[in-house]
This record gives C-alpha cells, sequence and structure tokens, in this order.
C-alpha cells in the first residue's frame, strides 16, 4: 500500500460562496492552499482534483426534492420561494451555480475516499469539505449538501464496512448524526459546545442512536470556555477506547477549526495546540485501527485570517506527516496583510497569553469531566 | 388557551382501599414504581399514602422485622385525610405552585363529590417543563435583559425581522428581586450566526446575558 497522501483542491471550490458579507468565505480556502505552498510543504504531485458528485450519490442521504430545489434555486436565485428547504435564508442564501458548486465539494470528499479505498493514497484530506449539518431535505448552518454524510453513505453502500466519523467543530454535528441515527456500522463521534449555548442546540449526550443504531451515536458536549487541556483529555478518554471498542475499517474526520479562542460565531476557548494535537490523535487512530485509512475535512472557521490558515496547515502537515515551520513565511504574511488589511500571525503556535484567565475555570473543567463520565459509563455496556 | 391539568395527567390511577394492608399497599407502591397511593373507595377519593408515610410504619432493615404488623394494620390509619387536590381545569401553573408551596409530591384530581380522575405528579410538571424548553428545532439561543417597559420587547423583535431571521421561541420571566423593573427574555433564533443581532441589540441599551464572556459566580 502507497505511503502517500493527498490533498483535493481546485480553484473551483471558491465559487461555493454566498456573498461579500457572509461569515463562510471561501477565500479561507486560498489562504490556506497559499500558506502551504509558500511553506514548501505542498507540491503539484500530492494535488488531487475533485470530480462532480453525481446526482445518484447525492441522493444516497438528500431527498430528490431538495436536490431539486438547489438546481432551480441556482439557476435563478430570484426565482422564488425556497425557504421551505431553508434556502434563501440569511444563514443560507441563495446564489448562482449553487448545485454545482456544491456538487463539487462533495465530489471532492468522494474523490478522498476513492483514493483512500482504491490503494491510490494512504490519506486523503478535503479542506472543502465537512458540510455537516446538511440535512436530508434541506440546508442548515451554511452547509447545502452534506458532503460527509454523501461519502459514509457511498462507503456503506459500495464495501458495506464499519466507518468512524469524528466531528472536531465547535458546532455539533447534526446533520450526519441523523442521517445515520440507526445504523449500527456508522460510529458518529461529535465534540462541541453544548447545545445549550451554541447553534444547532443538538448534540445532547443522551442523543445515542435510535433502533440497531443505539449506542453507535456519542455525543460530548463542552461547556463555553473550554480550554485545550480539558477538550483533549476528553477526546483521549472517551473517543480513542470507543474508536478501539468499535473497530472501523476507515476513519471521516471533519476538522472545523471554529472552537478556537478567536472564533467570532462560538465561545471555546482552544488555541492552536488543540488544532496540533486532534490532527495527531486522528491520524494515530487510522494507523492503529485502519491500516492508515483516513479521510480528513474541513468544516466551520469564521477567524479567516488568524485561525484557518494555520490550523489547516497543521492538519495537512500531520496528516501528510511534513514538517511545518514555527515562523510563518514573509512573502506569505506581506502578501494577505495588504489584501485583507488586518495583522496576520507571525507564527504558527498562538502566544501563551492569547486566552485571558477564565474566571469560573475549575467549575468548567470539573462540568466537562462529569459529562465525560457520564458519556462512559453509558457507551461502555455497547462494546 | 394555558396549558391545563387535563392535558398532563395521568388518567389511570393506581388506588388502594382504606381496608387494605399497609403491606399491600407497600407491594402495590413498589410493584408500579409509583411514590403516591390515592385511597379510594368506589371511585371517591378517602385519603392518599406516600412512600414516606410507608417509609414511617415500616421496620427499620437494622431491626428485627415484623412483617405481621404490616400485614394487620389497614392503610386508613396511616392515611392523609386531608388531601390538597385539583381540578382538571386548574392549570398547570397552579399545580406546580401548590405542589412547591405543600412541599408535596402529588395531586389527585377529583370531580364533583371527590371522585377521583387522574393524579398529577412532580415528574408530571417536570415534563411539561421539558417539552417546553426542548429543543425541537435548531437554533442559536440568545438571553437578554429588557425593561419592564411597553414597547420594549417589540423593539427587539423588530431588529429580528429587519436581519429576516425566524423566531422558534420565546421565554418571558419577571428579572427577580436583583432585577426589579427588568424582564429576561430567553429568544431561540433560527440561525448559526446571531452576532450581528446580539449587536444591534446591545446597542438599544438592553444587557445580553448570552452570549457573554463568563464572570465571576453570579
Amino acid at each position: 500500500m502507497t505511503e502517500k497522501a493527498v490533498f483535493i483542491y481546485s480553484d473551483d471550490y471558491l465559487k461555493y460562496k454566498f456573498g461579500e458579507k457572509h461569515p463562510l468565505n471561501p477565500i479561507r480556502l486560498e489562504i490556506t492552499y497559499d500558506l502551504l505552498t509558500e511553506m514548501g510543504v505542498l507540491d503539484e504531485k500530492d494535488i488531487m482534483c475533485p470530480r462532480m458528485a453525481k446526482e445518484e450519490e447525492l441522493a444516497l442521504v438528500h431527498s430528490p426534492e431538495y436536490i431539486n430545489a438547489v438546481v432551480d434555486a441556482g439557476r435563478n436565485p430570484n426565482g422564488g420561494d425556497f425557504t421551505n428547504f431553508e434556502l434563501g435564508t440569511e444563514d443560507n442564501p441563495i446564489f448562482e451555480g449553487m448545485h454545482e458548486a456544491s456538487s463539487l465539494i462533495a465530489g471532492g470528499t468522494l474523490t478522498a475516499v476513492e483514493a483512500v479505498m482504491e490503494g491510490k493514497a494512504r490519506h486523503a484530506v478535503n479542506i472543502a469539505g465537512g458540510l455537516h449539518h446538511a440535512q436530508r431535505d434541506r440546508a442548515s448552518g451554511f452547509c447545502i449538501y452534506n458532503d460527509a454524510a454523501v461519502a459514509i453513505a457511498y462507503l456503506r453502500k459500495k464495501y458495506d464496512i464499519r466507518v468512524m466519523y469524528i466531528d472536531t467543530d465547535a458546532h455539533h454535528g447534526d446533520g450526519v448524526q441523523d442521517i445515520f441515527y440507526d445504523d449500527p456500522d456508522v460510529l458518529v463521534v461529535s465534540l462541541h459546545e453544548s447545545g445549550h449555548y451554541l447553534f444547532p442546540g443538538t448534540g445532547d449526550i443522551y442523543e445515542q442512536g435510535t433502533g440497531l443504531g443505539f449506542g453507535s451515536t456519542i455525543n460530548i458536549p463542552f461547556e463555553p470556555f473550554t480550554e485545550d487541556e480539558s477538550w483533549i483529555s476528553a477526546f483521549e478518554r472517551v473517543v480513542i477506547p470507543n474508536a478501539r471498542a468499535f473497530a472501523p475499517h476507515i476513519i471521516i474526520s471533519q476538522h472545523g477549526c471554529d472552537g478556537h479562542h478567536l472564533d467570532p460565531l462560538t465561545h471555546l476557548s482552544l488555541t492552536m495546540k488543540s488544532y496540533e494535537e486532534i490532527p495527531r490523535l486522528v491520524h494515530m487512530l487510522a494507523e492503529q485501527l485502519c491500516e492508515g485509512r483516513l479521510v480528513a475535512l474541513g468544516g466551520g472557521g469564521y477567524n479567516i485570517w488568524q485561525v484557518v490558515p494555520r490550523a489547516w496547515a497543521l492538519l495537512w502537515c500531520q496528516i501528510a506527516q511534513r514538517d511545518p515551520q514555527e515562523k510563518l513565511p514573509e512573502s506569505w504574511i506581506k502578501k494577505w496583510e495588504s489584501i485583507s488589511g488586518e495583522k496576520l500571525p507571525q507564527t504558527m503556535s498562538d502566544p501563551p497569553d492569547l486566552v485571558p484567565p477564565i474566571p469560573r475555570r475549575e467549575e468548567i473543567i470539573e462540568k466537562n469531566n462529569i459529562t465525560m463520565n457520564r458519556v462512559l459509563r453509558q457507551s461502555v455496556m455497547f462494546f | 388557551m394555558p396549558v391545563l391539568v387535563e392535558d398532563i395527567m395521568t388518567r389511570k390511577v393506581i388506588t388502594a382501599t382504606p381496608e387494605h394492608s399497609v403491606m399491600d399497599t407497600l407491594k402495590i407502591a413498589r410493584q408500579n414504581r409509583i411514590r403516591h397511593v390515592p385511597i379510594v373507595e368506589g371511585n371517591v377519593l378517602k385519603g392518599v399514602v406516600s412512600d414516606r408515610d410507608l417509609r414511617d410504619v415500616s421496620p427499620s432493615v437494622l431491626a428485627s422485622m415484623d412483617l405481621e404488623l404490616l400485614e394487620k394494620t389497614k392503610v386508613k390509619d396511616i392515611m392523609v385525610t386531608n388531601v390538597i387536590t385539583v381540578h382538571p381545569l386548574d392549570t398547570v401553573e397552579d399545580a406546580a405552585r401548590l405542589l412547591y408551596e405543600n412541599k408535596i409530591g402529588c395531586l389527585p384530581v377529583v370531580v364533583g363529590g371527590n371522585r377521583l380522575v387522574g393524579i398529577v405528579t412532580d415528574g408530571d410538571i417536570l415534563f411539561c417543563f421539558v417539552e417546553m424548553m426542548g429543543v425541537l428545532e435548531r437554533g442559536s439561543v440568545i438571553r437578554l435583559n429588557i425593561p419592564d417597559k411597553p414597547g420594549s420587547l417589540m423593539k427587539v423583535l423588530e431588529l429580528i425581522a429587519k436581519h429576516k431571521i425566524s423566531i422558534i421561541s420565546i421565554f418571558m420571566l419577571p428579572a427577580g428581586e436583583k432585577g426589579k423593573g427588568k424582564r429576561e427574555v430567553t429568544l431561540r433564533l433560527q440561525t448559526i450566526d446571531p452576532s450581528d443581532i446580539v449587536d444591534d441589540i446591545k446597542k438599544l441599551g438592553y444587557e445580553i446575558i448570552w452570549p457573554e464572556f463568563w464572570g465571576e459566580k453570579r
């Protein structure tokens, strides 16, 4: 088997764009790609072009009515009311070519899955993917087609293998959870800021799956202002033993980096330490349990200048086993500072005093520990 | 239309008669996993025994068991007879207040002539509350204090409408002793990003409770 990691990318990814003022700005992909290139850790031979997802592949998880609505809305953005499908809202505005742009992202995740399953690559990274909120019959939270769910359904149908999905976005991975809620061969694990404080509101510990799939959904909700150490210890204590017990054939991971202290949409207090550690842990699990088979996706991340490029550069470096330099390239800083008018970070890691002292730190850690213990107690019975 | 006792009460009530022994009543409570047994003659309510009443008359597990006494004693001799009851058309708020103020766990529901038609327990009230607070639709939460003046909630709602965002639920409470002249509002909005709305609310001069950095204990 090949030792290679591939990076799925195309300039056409930038067409998944809801508008100039929308928080999900696809330029974050370009800034990340540019950082990797300038760092000299990504070159031509690492890159694989995404293909388009076919409609029948999208239909593995989405209803035909919803797919038709996306096609129609994207052809004629001012031509009707699609709010039944949560299209044309402030979160999910309609844009021209919406179906094609969304199909390319879903297709990119399929390209990643195929590369890994066909032995062309050991690992694959698709930073445009990870649109985990999209539901069977409607858009949600900036997500049109649920690329992760499409890829998991494709794996289940074509290979009938056990898939583990690990979602480390600050928001609960509700779309993926709902679509595989009754499938015992898909272990869906989501670590996120508690739904009592953050969108979408779901992801409580008692959401454990249904029917035969009862026990194959694991949620770890964190208190707001949770810091690196508490977050990582939950991953180590809960996710690792459950992954071992489940013994997946492949891991699909979602690497939203919006839990960072500087993210404008959420209230967690993570730093670049977590975004270095998470890919390391996920990579380790894939090596130990799946002969390396790993497809890593992007996700949320709304501080597009200070956070996203560094977090996903670390993701690629860890998975492709490249050496990330601590000092970021001058040329990259200069170029994007002139475009953004913002101060860009000089180093890969965050300054130690980035997060101000959290007044209720001890209570937050204690509450997170109680949550972890509850999740552990209810999950051990299934394996 | 308020939520009424008849909307949430249990209609199939498990009961005992005044002539039942304490032992039998204890068995009825244990087998059905209930904490309160209304005592009826026909369908007329005569009293209630709670798990605590039964426990009070049961011998300690540490002492020698005198089961004969439990079998001989009749439930009519230990039941509470001045029972606080509710009517099916009482509101759930009334029922909740009765439970809370009297520190009790159940309210038999009776109609004309003390005829038992149901029972409401603290558990039923809690379930009702869970449903009201429950997340049925996906959204973001904002909690704020608004001045207790006509039109202040309207200003918030107009602002949300301006952003073309749907409201999933609104919950409004008096802000309590500390917040005289204020009302606390919890809004669930159908959006992943409420930050613009939060900024606009702050511009109105209203106090945001969430999302806000957590200070020291309140």
